[in-house]
Formats: C-alpha cells, sequence, structure tokens
C-alpha cells in the first residue's frame, strides 16, 4: 500500500513542523466567542418572548380579561341562596363554586391516599 | 478548598467531553486547551497563514460546542474533532480561494532553519504552492497519519485520486523542500 510508503523526510519535517502552541489566549478567546453565543441566544429568547407576549396580548388580551372575569363571576356564585340576612354574610367565603371545586380537589387527594397509599404526583 | 474544575487538566479526555455534553463550560475549557496546538497546527498546514489558521481553529471549537450533544461516544472526540476540523476547512474553501497564488509563493527561499517554528514556515509555505485538494490530503496522511482509505472517506474523494494526489503531492513537496535534504546540518 502506498500509504506505508510515506516519504520518510517528509514525516521527519512534519514532526518537526508540529509544535506545541501556546494556547491560553486562543482558548480564552474560543470560550469568550461561546459566551458572547450565550448572551445572544439569551437576548434574542427574550425579544422573542417579548414580541410574542405583545402579540398575544394584542390579539387575545381583551376577551382574554373577559373570561377570566366571567371565570371568577362563576366561582363566586353561591351555591345556595341564604337571602340578605348576616348569615349570608358569614357563609359567603364558604358558600360559593370555588369552596366546593377545593373541597372536591382535597377529597380526591385523600381518597387517592388511601386507595394507593400515595399522592398523585409524587414519588 | 479545591474545586473539582481544578482537577480537569489531569482527567481523561473522554471523561472531559462527557462533561462538556453536559453543558460543563469548565470542562470544554480544559478539552481546548489541550486539543488547540494540534488543530492550528493543522489549520496551518491546510492554509499557510497563521492567523487565518488560528481564526479557522476557534471555528471549529466553536462547532464542537455546538455540536458535543450529538457526539454518542466520548472515546471517538479526537476522530470527530479532525473530521470538523476538515469540514471547517472545505468549507472555507468553498467561499472563496483561501490559498495565496503559488506563483507569489513559488521561489521563495527557505527561511532560517534553525528552529521548529521556521521549519514550520517552510513547510507551510512549500504545501501552499500545491493544488488545494492535494495538499488536504497530503496533510491528512502526513500530519495526521490517516490512511488513504480514511482520507477518502473523510473527504469525500475517489480512494485512486487521494493516491495519486498523495503521491504527486509527495513529489513536489520533496522538490520544494530540497534544500533541507540537501543540508546535511538538518540531518534530513
Amino acid at each position: 500500500m502506498m500509504n506505508e510508503l510515506r516519504d520518510p523526510d517528509l514525516e521527519s519535517l512534519f514532526r518537526q513542523a508540529d509544535r506545541e502552541l501556546d494556547g491560553e489566549a486562543h482558548t480564552a478567546r474560543v470560550m469568550r466567542r461561546i459566551r458572547n453565543l450565550k448572551l445572544l441566544v439569551l437576548a434574542g429568547g427574550l425579544s422573542a418572548a417579548l414580541l410574542l407576549l405583545g402579540g398575544a396580548w394584542m390579539i387575545f388580551g381583551v376577551s382574554l380579561f373577559e373570561f377570566a372575569v366571567l371565570i371568577s363571576e362563576a366561582l363566586a356564585t353561591p351555591l345556595f341562596d341564604l337571602g340578605q340576612g348576616w348569615l349570608a354574610l358569614l357563609l359567603l367565603p364558604a358558600n360559593t363554586v370555588a369552596t366546593l371545586l377545593v373541597i372536591t380537589f382535597k377529597a380526591l387527594r385523600i381518597f387517592h391516599k388511601r386507595v394507593a397509599g400515595t399522592l398523585p404526583g409524587r414519588p | 478548598m479545591q474545586k473539582a474544575q481544578d482537577y480537569y487538566p489531569e482527567c481523561p479526555e473522554a471523561f472531559l467531553v462527557s462533561l462538556a455534553r453536559t453543558g460543563d463550560r469548565k470542562a470544554f475549557e480544559a478539552l481546548v486547551l489541550r486539543r488547540q496546538s494540534s488543530i492550528r497546527n493543522l489549520m496551518r498546514r491546510f492554509c499557510g497563514d497563521h492567523a487565518m489558521a488560528d481564526d479557522l481553529a476557534q471555528q471549529v471549537f466553536f462547532k464542537v460546542w455546538l455540536n458535543i450533544r450529538t457526539l454518542r461516544k466520548p472515546g471517538a472526540f479526537s476522530a470527530w474533532l479532525r473530521r470538523l476540523a476538515v469540514t471547517v476547512w472545505l468549507k472555507h474553501l468553498r467561499k472563496k480561494d483561501a490559498l495565496r497564488s503559488a506563483a507569489e509563493l513559488s521561489g521563495m527561499e527557505p527561511a532560517q532553519r534553525e528552529s521548529a517554528a521556521s521549519v514550520a514556515m517552510d513547510l507551510d509555505r512549500a504545501l501552499a504552492t500545491l493544488p488545494e485538494r492535494e495538499r488536504l490530503h497530503l496533510v491528512l496522511s502526513y500530519n495526521e497519519g490517516l490512511t488513504h482509505g480514511e482520507i477518502a472517506k473523510l473527504t469525500g474523494t475517489p480512494l485512486g485520486t487521494v493516491k495519486s494526489h498523495i503521491r504527486n503531492g509527495s513529489l513536489r513537496l520533496r522538490e520544494a523542500l530540497s534544500a533541507y535534504r540537501e543540508d546535511p546540518e538538518t540531518g534530513q
């Protein structure tokens, strides 16, 4: 094979030319470039996120706000009509759809813990 | 108290590669420090211009950082790094003629031969007179010790072409560097 027939003089010259180069400055330049890339990616990501948020707010902002109002009104709806008296005022925080949802969620977690031995989402 | 990073210079390369794959920049820095000399020397042989070679070597390491997660076997880092270096060089060649004109360089007298630096300079000058592909194949053979088959695979060139490039390139390089052979003091 030709490969085994490398010119020994040339081989020797290549070996001589292959000297150890000081690498501190070169390595520092490479690392600086990598840091700059990281900053660039970060700045780009932040700009893109801001643009996306701004665009989303322009498109969905108003309807999102209306949706939030609707949800909060639905959650605050009283479960039982207790009239306008002091009892109604006293029980107002507990007498809502939101309270019912929280109690149901808690009960389901406790039930799951009893049956499966663990809480959902925990090892 | 010493940090784990303080031991990086003594760590095996495969370990540093594994750490760099997880995004450890200190490990990557240690890798660059360890490998920069060979890659810069390789690029110097390819292009003959030290400043350009250093810039290209930086590009190589930058690519390494961007792609190191795709390297499955840390033990294959050396070959992978060489492949990236060749890719960067070929891409550079495609962009523009990286060579100084051969006519400009031919006829130059060998520099003073007291140091390895001047040997490198003469070698780079002589290499620069060769056609791009011929030089690439010759450097991969002599500088990197690759077989013809490996060079053909790495550069995507037919095996016969690689062989003839190395044969012709060796002859031309010998001629260009004949002063080294004729000078008994150099021992060449």
